[in-house]
């Protein structure tokens, strides 16, 4: 890139997207919360206080290192346009992640890159179009989706996620196999650990340790193994 | 659910309410979109490399949009549909979703699904729901900016250690999350297996031969013959 490209980029691109992503976001939080007021004020719903704050700590328990951890491991592929467009629009493992690698992969961009960033921003995008217009689709249509659709396709899209994270996982494996095969077995271990209820003691049930310490053991592994580039 | 339930979940009030988050979502991802591709070339990118962007997210998006498919149905059951709508487009994740409907369920003492569900589950479930997804929107609105700060601290100071530390906790959350699928061992791990032996070979061969459509379709090539593979199993073993 030369100096005007640099300048567009780091002046006006990012400026706007950083603005942009603050703006929509700060603004989303109270228009989620329309329904729940819909539905107090004109189906005349008296929700109890105690079993809100009973299903909140539930589930912001079960959530709580999701909210850092999410984040800060796939900020290298969806880069500071994705992060808003991901963060307000969600399946970021299933959907975003793959769709913004696919894109990079196939404009020929690293991640990270200024190119990689615009390149992520569009992608998102792009995804974001498709999965808000399949959902309306099936909100409006409904059942008559199911009817139509094959049994033997209905059971084939049970084993999609797997497939997917098994092919994601394997291109992980590709990139940097040294650390992948110390990895690996590290996150079976701590799944046989987690499946026998050895993180029961952690608070509210430690259903978040199995991915939690994965995610340590990656971050650990990955510095020991590369420790020479650590020094340059 | 009973029919009043249904009535009141479904009703045209309940879209208007849920239209304004879902807006917001399409309104941000535009406004970005339309800003990063007219930028995209003048930084520097080809009008080939933008298309082939939006061809290969396009085609990479669909399969894990039509898996949610059955599951945005069992929210919509719970739900209703306007709200299943905002909740899957809103920092949507099915799994998340299911699990925030039962949290809401067990909150009040109900059970998912039954007939006690009515307009005091229904905003209970629009507030847990809602409330435990504002955690990301909050992360992402006062950090997107300043990951590399998140990072660096993170990194102990080490910038060098920035994609370091990024690459091994990728390889962490993937290998957890394939993990999952393959303890204890079912069908689906066969999906697993022949996704990773179908990317294997397609990048092996991609390193020799670099063809743009292996870029493009890859992935989703992988996660159809894994599919594939598994309901063979299953037809042969009689399940369906």
């Amino acid at each position: 890139m030369n100096n005007e490209q640099q300048n567009i980029y780091k002046n006006e691109y990012l400026p706007y997207i950083v603005r942009v992503g603050k703006i929509t976001s700060w603004l989303s939080l109270p228009l989620i919360f329309i329904p729940a007021l819909v539905v107090v004020i004109f189906f005349g719903a008296r929700p109890d206080a105690g079993g809100v704050i009973t299903g909140l700590v539930g589930l912001c328990s079960a959530m709580l290192a999701w909210y850092i951890v999410d984040p800060v491991t796939l900020y290298p592929i969806l880069h500071i346009p994705g992060m808003y467009m991901t963060y307000l629009c969600g399946n970021s493992k299933e959907i975003r992640a793959p769709a913004a690698t696919a894109a990079l992969s196939a404009a020929g961009v690293e991640a990270g890159t200024e190119h990689g960033t615009i390149v992520a921003g569009i992608s998102i995008a792009i995804s974001i179009f498709i999965s808000v217009g399949t959902m309306t689709l099936v909100a409006i249509l409904g059942n008559a989706i199911l009817a139509v659709l094959p049994q033997t396709v209905l059971h084939a899209l049970n084993y999609l996620l797997p497939s997917l994270f098994g092919t994601m996982c394997m291109q992980r494996i590709l990139l940097d196999p040294k650390s992948s095969l110390i990895i690996l077995p590290i996150s079976i271990a701590l799944k046989f650990l987690s499946m026998n209820g050895f993180f029961k003691f952690l608070p509210f049930g430690g259903g978040y340790a199995q991915i939690l310490l994965c995610v340590i053991a990656g971050v650990i592994v990955a510095r020991i193994v590369h420790k020479d580039k650590l020094k340059a | 659910m009973t029919a009043e339930y249904k009535a009141l979940s479904n009703s045209m009030i309940m879209w208007i309410a849920c239209l304004p988050g879902v807006a917001i979502v399409i309104y941000q991802a535009y406004l970005i979109f339309k800003k990063s591709k007219d930028d995209a070339v003048r930084i520097g990118l080809s009008k080939n490399q933008v298309s082939a962007s939006i061809r290969s997210a396009a085609i990479t998006s669909i399969g894990p949009c039509l898996v949610m498919i059955t599951a945005m149905l069992a929210l919509m059951m719970y739900d209703g549909a306007p709200f299943a709508w905002l909740r899957t487009n809103f920092i949507g994740s099915i799994t998340y979703e299911l699990q925030g409907a039962q949290f809401a369920a067990d909150g009040i003492g109900i059970e998912l699904g039954s007939a006690q569900m009515d307009a005091n589950f229904l905003a209970t479930a629009c507030i847990v729901e809602a409330g435990g997804c504002v955690g990301w929107v909050i992360f992402s609105a006062l950090f997107s900016d300043r990951m590399e700060v998140v990072q660096e601290k993170l990194a102990g100071g080490n910038m060098n250690a920035v994609p370091i530390i990024g690459t091994g906790a990728l390889i962490g959350v993937y290998c957890s999350l394939t993990v999952d699928r393959l303890i204890p061992f079912k069908t689906q791990a066969f999906g697993v297996f022949a996704g990773a032996i179908a990317i294997t070979l397609l990048t092996l061969w991609d390193r020799k031969n670099p063809k743009q459509w292996v870029k493009e379709w890859g992935l989703t090539i992988c996660m159809i013959i894994g599919m594939f593979v598994c309901t063979v199993i299953d037809i042969m073993n009689g399940v369906i």
